[in-house]
Order: structure tokens, then sequence, then C-alpha cells
């Protein structure tokens, strides 16, 4: 059924928006990330304009992340203070990501930094989130216990120590402020990044327990989320409300799917799905920087 | 004196009369409703010549800034590496003719009144007409034609009488809002003696209209409805999560 978009002015095929729902709340359920890496190369490739995109997808993730935090408030699934001190660091990383986005801008090159950067985070991670499945996988078979991370060592000899009790872990209040500000700073550059920087880091920087890590990664990227949304209706009028509906119709019915899934599925094959999904974008990403576009010129109306 | 001033009206009549050929249009509708539905529509124009020669008309849609950016190479990696803003230019453009239009005319008049994809003014800032901005604009032409923004052939135009002629547009999906003008030319022996003009709006009416001047004049709340829609949207998720 086409829809006319009031804000993208463009007509689409209304199903084919809510599949697309369906299909990013699905993997945001299940992995606790919310999902814009998947939404905005889908919505760009269906010919909706960037801006468009980066915009409304903000609605999505606060749709399908206040579904998982009321889900797992109820099941004690969440650190607040845990998910607050991420906040912090998110708040001021996204004020520094802004400022960097904007000299780069300035500098011409904002195309090439955010395709590279895109391709190298996502690969990155995808990478050294498969390594570690592997690795602790072998650890067990053999010795039955996995070594620490340096990461996490490192945290714990850093000043402003502090108790997460719900967590049970004590480490400086560093880490989750650093990893709130990194993985925000991302957001501001290139869009995304909230959810599938946090959870790894959350795993293996903070050992945080596996049943509070989806909860405490979804309360923090609900409120960066939403304060997105609401600075991009307000500097660039590019949230589109009928996009935005028809996109979190679809995620709702998703991320009800995830959630349930995550009963089926086991943290560890979770994690690997998640890692094969995040290389497989990044090696999509890749293609599209090296291999030669069809057309070298794109047309852009100007409002 | 009265005599003199019949003499001198009649003059004036019959000296105005085989010079104005007339030529009128009009259009189907004078404005088209951008529904939540709307997928793309059509617009009859129709019009009277009351002397022989050839007519064309031109549609020409709201003007807009475009920005079209081309890719390189560096360092093996695909980036865009260049660009051009054209201002100014029809967001759309087509032509219908009585017959192909360099029958009618020269190709120095067809340019002079910017009639044809190929004759349209489109400029960058510095005005340039470097090669490499030529292809720059040959791309945008291109792309515009794609999207069937800018229609490349001529439409024929359809005589009901030797008078009346009309000819039906075909207005894709993605047409941008705004004024549209339509512009009729009457050519005699390659020249033109007459034209005359109309327009049409293109306009989101109904709940696009609405959710349009609600994101552009109360964008603060528009964007907080946004997202307290998509609270109340996780919030039945996890109510539809719970009944089973």
């Amino acid at each position: 059924m086409p829809v006319y978009l009031p804000i993208a002015e463009m007509s689409v095929d209304a199903s084919l928006i809510v599949f697309v729902g369906v299909i990013v709340g699905f993997f945001s359920g299940l992995f606790g990330v919310g999902g814009g890496f998947l939404t905005t190369p889908i919505l760009v490739f269906l010919g909706i304009p960037p801006v468009v995109s980066v915009a409304t997808q903000t609605c999505q993730i606060v749709a399908s992340s206040s579904a998982g935090v009321i889900s797992q408030w109820g099941r004690r699934g969440i650190d607040f203070k845990m998910g607050q001190h991420i906040l912090m660091g998110g708040l001021a990383g996204m004020l520094v990501g802004m400022l960097i986005f904007n000299i780069l801008r300035a500098l011409g090159q904002i195309d090439l930094a955010i395709s590279l950067l895109y391709v190298l985070m996502l690969g990155g991670i995808g990478l050294s989130m498969l390594y570690e499945i592997i690795r602790s996988a072998i650890i067990r078979r053999h010795k039955g216990t996995i070594s620490e991370n340096r990461v996490h060592l490192w945290l714990k000899t850093l000043p402003y120590q502090t108790d997460y009790i719900t967590s049970d872990i004590r480490i400086s209040l560093l880490g989750p402020v650093g990893i709130g500000f990194i993985s925000s700073m991302m957001l501001a550059i290139i869009g995304t990044g909230a959810g599938f920087l946090v959870v790894p880091a959350m795993i293996y920087f903070l050992r945080m327990p596996a049943l509070l890590v989806t909860g405490t990664s979804l309360f923090q990227m609900l409120f960066l989320a939403a304060l997105a949304g609401v600075m991009h209706a307000v500097t660039s009028h590019s949230v589109d409300l009928l996009l935005a509906m028809l996109l979190i119709t679809g995620s709702v019915v998703g991320t009800v799917l995830g959630l349930r899934a995550t009963k089926y599925i086991k943290g560890t094959v979770a994690r690997l799905l998640m890692a094969v999904l995040i290389i497989v974008l990044a090696l999509y990403m890749a293609c599209g920087l090296v291999i030669p576009p069809e057309s070298v010129y794109t047309t852009v109306m100007e409002r | 004196m009265i005599l003199i001033r019949i003499l001198i009206l009649a003059m004036l009549v019959l000296a105005a009369l085989p010079a104005q050929a007339a030529l009128k249009i009009d259009v189907s509708e004078s404005t088209i409703q951008v529904t939540t539905g709307f997928n793309g529509t059509s617009i009859t124009v129709f019009g009277l010549q009351d002397s022989p020669g050839d007519v064309v008309l031109v549609i020409e849609g709201p003007n807009k800034d475009f920005t079209v950016r081309k890719k390189g190479s560096t360092l093996g990696l695909w980036t865009n590496v260049d660009s051009r803003k054209f201002k100014d230019a029809p967001a759309y453009y087509e032509v219908a003719a009585s017959s192909a239009l360099p029958m009618i005319t020269s190709a120095e008049i067809l340019a002079a009144h910017q009639i044809g994809v190929e004759n349209l003014s489109i400029l960058d800032k510095r005005k340039s007409n470097s090669v490499r901005t030529q292809a720059f604009r040959e791309a945008f032409l291109r792309g515009q034609a794609e999207q069937q923004l800018y229609v490349m052939d001529t439409r024929p135009l359809d005589y009901v009488s030797p008078q009346l002629f009309k000819a039906r547009f075909m207005l894709p999906a993605q047409v941008p809002s705004g004024r549209y003008n339509v512009i009729a030319y009457l050519f005699q022996n390659g020249q033109v003696i007459q034209t005359d003009q109309t327009r049409f709006d293109v306009r989101p009416v109904g709940v696009s209209a609405d959710m349009r001047s609600f994101a552009q004049e109360n964008s603060f709340f528009y964007g907080l409805t946004a997202i307290l829609m998509a609270l109340f949207a996780g919030w039945m998720a996890t109510v539809l999560l719970k009944r089973d």
C-alpha cells in the first residue's frame, strides 16, 4: 500500500517499512541494541533522504528501547547507577561529537570520515566479539576459567573506585563514564553506536552480569535517543511522523518477538549472531567504499 | 469631431486585430492535492488558438537548489570528492508541442525562450561553463530524468478541433510541492507571435499538510510528540508481551 511521507516528500510502500521495523525490532529486543546501525542504511537504501532517515530512526529506537526498559525493569534487569554514569559521559560525548562533526564538515571530509569510522568500528567490534566468543569457548573447554580482561584490570586501578551493588562489581567511575562518552561521540558523528558500542564494552570491559547488560544499555539509550530525536526535530525539521509510525508499528511487534526469543536463545548464541550481523554489515559498507559506484554523481534537492 | 473620433477608433481596431492572434490556455485543476494516499497524478492543459500555427507548452516546477556530488577514488576508497550547487533550477520540467520542436523553429529561438531540457539555464554559483561543471550539469539532468522529474521527450498535443488543443501531463509521486507555471507559445513561420501563461499548485492537504506545518512551526512540540508516541508504542509492546 503506497503512503505519502509528508516530510520525506515521497511515496513508499507502507508494508515494506513495517517489515523493516519488525526486523530491526527483533534484533533490538534480542541484543539490547537500538538498531540504528541497521535502520539508517536500510532506509537510505530504500531511497529515503539520509537526513530524514537518521532523524526518524531515533523514534524507533525510543520505542524499542522503552519496551525493553519496561520489561527489564520488572525483571530487575537494570543497573540504574551504572546507567546514569554511562549517561553522564554520554551527554558530554554528544557535545564533543557534534563539535567534531561540524569541524569535519567544514573541512569537507565528513563523508569519508563517516564511511571509514562506520566500517572500522563495525568491523573492529564484530571481529573482537567473535574472537572473544571463540576464545572463551576454548578456554572453558580446556581450563574451566576465564582469564581477566586487561582493560577490566586497568579500570580497577584507576581513581574514583565505585561500588555498583546491582551488578556486584567494584570499578572506577571513569569506566562507565568513558564508555558513555566514546559511544555518544560516535552517535553524534556517524549517527549510531549508542548500543552496539556499549553492549560489548559492558560485557568485556566492565564484566557486568549478562542479565543486566541489555536492560542497562537500553536504559541509557532511551534517554540519548529521545534527546537526539527532539534535537533533530528542532534543528533540521526532518523527523517524519508518518515514517516513524510505520517503523514503530513494526518494531513493536519485532521487539516483542526478540525479547521472547531471548528465553530460547542462549547469551553466547545471541552474541555470536550479533557479531556475525555486525561483520556482514561492515563488509557491505566496505564494499560501498571499495567497489566503483554505478554512477559517480548523486543529486540532492535542498529545501 | 465625432466622425474623426470614430475613424481613429476604427483604425486602431483594424490595426490591432490581425496582428493580435489570440492564444489562451487553462489547466484542469488549479490545485493538486497531495494526500497521504498520493501516488502521482495527471493534469490536463487545454487551450484555444484563433489563428493557425504551432503551439508549444512548457510546464516548469518550483525553483529549488540542488547539490550534485561526484564520487572519486582516493587511496582506493570511493568518496565524494567534488560538488556543484545549482541554484534556482526548476524541480520539474516538461514540454508538449504540436509537432517536433526542430520543425517549429530554430535552435536559437528555442534557446532564447529556454524551451527544452537542454536549453534550461542551470547555473552554479560562479555561473561557470567549464567542462567540469558541464559534466555536473549533465549528471543533474540525467538524475532528474531518471526520477521522471524532467521529461526528455516532447509530448504531442491533441487537437480536438483545429483551434482547440489539449495535453495530459503525468506527474510522478515524488513531485515537489510548490507553484508550477504553464507557458504556451504560438509560433508562426518560426517566430513567437503570442504567449499565454497559467499556473497550478501542488500542495499537501489533510494529515500530510498538518504534519508539515506542525513540524515547521512547532518543531519542539513536534519532536516531543514523536518521542511520546514512540514511548507509548514501547509501553504497548510490553502490554502485548505480558498478555501471553
